[in-house]
């Protein structure tokens, strides 16, 4: 992406710099999540690929009406142009079932990433998702009622929490597989 | 949008058009997004707990990468332990995580495999008419069109899919994506059109997408319809 395309798509996004940037990583995020959901491996590249798409076509003066519905449509493209990729992969035989044996260096690394996390929203995490199915709504709106917050608040922080103890778990099991391969 | 919807959607089980549907929300409305993402939280963990049906169950590891079954796994095993309202400390968190199976990253296919299913075997003796069902499949799905319906008779033998193509194309690759495992065929051609015979006790029920692709491997078009059966 180039640097004027990447400051005509902000632009386009918000007149106001700091919330464009906000706006665009948000983008990021729907796409990322867009292409998760439609079973793609290589998430962030092809979310980046849409970003560059469009910011090419800002700068080359394509008039848009609608960012967020540009970018969807932009993303179902480049959406289809992946899926022969499908066809190229060496599948063989079924998918290896997971190991089953209990690694104790990832509760360790579990153990850590949790106090990471301060113990009030660690305990409202691990509240908003042991409710059992038939008693979510019923649990998740006394929490939100108790915190005094809406449903809609409450969800996203519980997601926000869930999401950074996923990254935590990632980051340090690369940093072990790294630690054992130079080793 | 009811969960049950959301559900089917991130199990793979909604049409095209149903698909675009609720991604288009989900780019267009906030609160719709995060909704879709605790959907997706809410059946990993049902899925962790053991609580999903056997296809469910066995669908789910083949939409979602390995660090978000782990993370659900090892989530279950702690509010497993802990009532609403108390944290019972990590000490106790991991000695029930412990318990439990644990899916090592690195190592497997997140996206669903591409199965090639054998040729239906040979029939013997010519069947009656009746026993082969021809889904003839007319126009490429498109966005906000209702989906061909077809009802498969319990006499049916062999369910014949049919598409027509340009004439003299080479072999095409046939991709038939539904609730079950997707079915991969190369199909040449013949008449212009092509065929695929499924034998009718394993042609999918629900939901389903007939991809075609050229020779090259390019996406040539896209068939939405639904199978129900008597």
């Amino acid at each position: 992406m180039t640097e004027d395309g990447l400051k005509s798509f902000l632009a386009l996004l918000s007149d106001d710099p700091e919330r464009a940037g906000e706006l665009f990583v948000h983008l990021q995020g729907k796409l990322i999540r867009y292409f998760g959901w439609n079973l793609c491996s290589n998430v962030e590249e092809l979310a980046d690929e849409v970003l560059d798409r469009v910011a090419r076509r800002v700068a080359e003066g394509e008039q848009i009406g609608s960012p967020v519905s540009y970018v969807l449509g932009v993303a179902r493209r480049v959406l289809l142009e992946s899926r022969p990729r499908l066809l190229t992969l060496p599948l063989e035989g079924d998918v290896e079932a997971p190991r089953n044996e209990a690694d104790p260096g990832d509760f360790a690394r579990l153990d850590a990433c949790l106090e990471a996390i301060p113990p009030e929203s660690r305990a409202m995490l691990l509240e908003y998702y042991s409710a059992e199915a038939g008693e979510r709504i019923r649990v998740r709106q006394e929490m939100a009622d108790r915190m005094g917050l809406s449903g809609n608040a409450l969800r996203n922080r519980c997601l926000r929490l869930r999401k950074s103890l996923q990254d935590c778990m990632e980051r340090r099991t690369r940093a072990r597989v790294k630690r054992e391969a130079a080793s | 949008m009811n969960p049950v919807r959301l559900r089917a959607y991130l199990l793979g089980r909604l049409s095209d058009a149903e698909r675009h549907e609720i991604e288009s929300r989900v780019f267009e409305d906030d609160d719709f997004d995060s909704l879709l993402q605790e959907a997706e939280a809410d059946l990993l963990d049902d899925w962790a707990r053991g609580r999903l049906v056997p296809q469910d169950a066995d669908t789910v590891p083949r939409r979602f990468p390995p660090e978000k079954l782990r993370l659900a796994k090892v989530m279950a095993g702690h509010t497993r332990s802990v009532a609403p309202g108390r944290d019972r400390g990590v000490r106790r968190w991991l000695a029930a995580a412990a318990a439990l199976c644990v899916i090592s990253g690195g190592a497997y296919l997140h996206r669903r495999p591409v199965v090639e299913m054998p040729p239906p075997a040979p029939v013997v003796k010519r069947p009656a008419d009746g026993a082969v069902q021809v889904f003839a499949l007319h126009a490429p799905a498109t966005r906000g069109v209702s989906v061909p319906v077809f009802r498969l008779s319990r006499e049916t033998v062999i369910v014949r899919l049919t598409v027509q193509v340009a004439a003299g194309s080479g072999r095409h690759v046939v991709e038939l994506e539904s609730a079950g495992p997707p079915i991969r065929l190369e199909v040449t051609p013949s008449g212009g059109g092509l065929s695929i015979d499924i034998p009718a006790s394993q042609a999918p029920a629900g939901n389903c997408d007939l991809l075609i692709f050229e020779p090259g491997g390019t996406l040539l078009a896209t068939y939405a319809f639904r199978i129900e059966r008597e």
